[in-house]
């Protein structure tokens, strides 16, 4: 990773290339620390006419003088390897809701060279390409990054504020978490990517400072090598918000169940008639969905018919999936509470219905009677 | 004119003055990268550059020069280098012309070939002991060094 000097042989005016026999990079689980002096001395012991002499030690220049300590060491000092990964976490998407706020992709930074380092973090939106097999059709609002200050990998908003890594040691890792905000109009199937880059600097400059890598030759001091992928000390890696929007398909369909004439035998829909709607909510989404409300407008050539269910005490029958059937009332006003109610000619079923995925809560259906007038 | 003086003096006290001032032999270390020099007709040559600086997965090669600078012929002639803890030796690379090397994994207490020397291991009671294990490495040399004779002793380890 040393800069290749061009060299001349003597005589020869001929252009050579250098080749760095052994080279560095060589992935190792932890490097000797930067600025290490790296030191040597050799001894050779010896006799003449059979008697042993003191020893004497070596020395860069070549030493004579016997005796332990009288030899220098030979040393170099180890550069500063510049070296990281960004991957990001899991392995996975994020799923998020449409208008979600505050939604977390998480990348663990790992300074993989031979010095303390501080790293500056910037998040961006993908545009295009995919991600996880999800291509990108939307963009994230409001990103920001939070390094985890506690260790426990989970954002934690007021408390992971900090937005840069800072002094992280050799061979230790620091857990980033990218927090966006998801557009409300995001549909199912919509994807947000994101990308987080980290940029080494200078350890303690607050990420202020970018760690520059030394030009020119190798110098006798400390010299900053980049052994990163590229080279330039940065690295980056993407991650993905699929919006897991919930879909409501809503059918409304009608039987009539009898008429003043032929009563139940192949009733006709005619003045007098007792009808019965049902509305079937079923959910083709990949999420469950809360809080469901449903509002029907009657037309003003029926009239609710009441009493109709539950042995005459209720008006509306609510079952969800393959439960048992729930019922409630279609009171004015819905004065009972039961989150049924007919204001005017509106009838509203509030009742905190959820509808799942699930065979067990979908779809939702709700049946109620009327009759012609 | 000068210089033949100065020789002529040495050469007088040379037998006992270097006894008490300066030994017999004088022993240099060198640490230096390999590099390998092609040229346009593809020849290749190698070279080694004195190191300053280096990164973690570097090979670094070490070259112990004696040279007896006495009258007199040293004999059992011993050069003895301890690796340093940052760096890792590498197998097969310890050589010097006319000289058995040896190895040591105690901190240069006691020698032996490769596959002599063991490691106390918790589990398996001894294995043979690696490379990675290796503190000092000894030339042995196999004749006396002359008055006047040099020679040197060699190896590569990887910085860790």
């Amino acid at each position: 990773m040393k800069s290749v000097i061009s060299h001349l042989r003597r005589g020869m005016k001929l252009a050579l290339t250098m080749i760095v026999v052994g080279a560095p990079g060589v992935a190792l689980a932890v490097g000797t620390p930067s600025g290490t002096s790296v030191d040597n001395r050799a001894q050779v012991d010896y006799e003449v006419n059979a008697v042993s002499q003191l020893p004497i030690e070596s020395s860069p220049a070549g030493n004579s003088t016997p005796g332990l300590t009288n030899g220098a060491d030979t040393s170099f000092l180890v550069d500063n390897f510049v070296d990281l990964t960004v991957i990001e976490s899991g392995g996975v998407d994020t799923d998020v809701n449409p208008g979600q706020a505050d939604a977390v992709t998480t990348f663990v930074v790992t300074n993989t060279g031979n010095t303390t380092q501080d790293y500056a973090l910037t998040p961006t939106n993908l545009v295009g390409g995919a991600v996880f097999g999800n291509t990108d059709n939307i963009q994230a609002n409001n990103l920001r990054v939070f390094v985890d200050s506690n260790g426990n990998g989970t954002y934690d908003a007021g408390v992971d504020t900090a937005t840069f890594i800072d002094s992280l040691l050799q061979d230790t890792a620091a857990t980033v978490f990218v927090v966006v905000d998801i557009p409300i109009g995001a549909a199912n199937g919509d994807a947000a990517n994101v990308n987080l880059a980290a940029v080494t600097h200078d350890a303690g400059s607050g990420a202020s400072s970018p760690t520059a890598e030394t030009a020119g030759p190798d110098t006798a001091a400390v010299d900053v090598v980049f052994g990163d992928a590229g080279r330039d000390g940065t690295e980056a890696d993407d991650d993905s918000y699929l919006v897991t929007a919930a879909t409501l398909n809503v059918q409304k369909t009608s039987a009539v169940i009898s008429d003043p004439f032929n009563l139940t035998v192949n009733p006709k829909a005619i003045p007098g008639a007792l009808m019965e709607y049902t509305i079937t909510i079923t959910n083709t989404g990949t999420l469950a969905v809360d809080s469901v409300r449903v509002t029907d407008v009657l037309d003003t050539n029926v009239t609710i018919a009441l009493g109709e269910y539950n042995g005459g005490s209720d008006d509306i029958i609510i079952q969800l999936g393959t439960a048992p059937d729930a019922f409630c009332t279609a009171d004015a006003g819905d004065l009972d509470g039961d989150g049924c109610g007919l204001t005017g000619s509106t009838l509203e079923v509030d009742t905190g219905l959820t509808v799942g995925i699930a065979a067990a809560d979908n779809p939702a259906t709700i049946r109620f009677r009327v009759t012609i007038n | 004119m000068y210089r033949k003086i100065l020789f002529s003096i040495i050469t007088l006290f040379g037998a006992t003055a270097l006894s008490a001032q300066q030994g017999n032999l004088e022993l240099k270390t060198t640490a230096a990268k390999q590099e390998v020099v092609v040229d346009d007709e593809g020849n290749q040559t190698t070279r080694l550059i004195p190191v300053n600086t280096a990164v973690p997965g570097d090979e670094i090669v070490y070259t112990v020069t004696f040279s007896n600078i006495s009258t007199e012929s040293a004999e059992n002639v011993r050069v003895t280098n301890p690796i340093p803890s940052q760096m890792a030796f590498i197998p097969g690379t310890a050589f010097g012309p006319g000289t058995d090397v040896s190895y040591s994994v105690d901190g240069g207490e006691t020698f032996g070939a490769p596959e002599e020397l063991t490691i106390a291991d918790p589990e398996a009671g001894t294995r043979i002991a690696t490379a990675e294990d290796y503190t000092h490495i000894r030339w042995t040399l196999k004749t006396p060094l002359d008055a006047g004779a040099q020679g040197f002793a060699r190896y590569r380890a990887r910085l860790r």
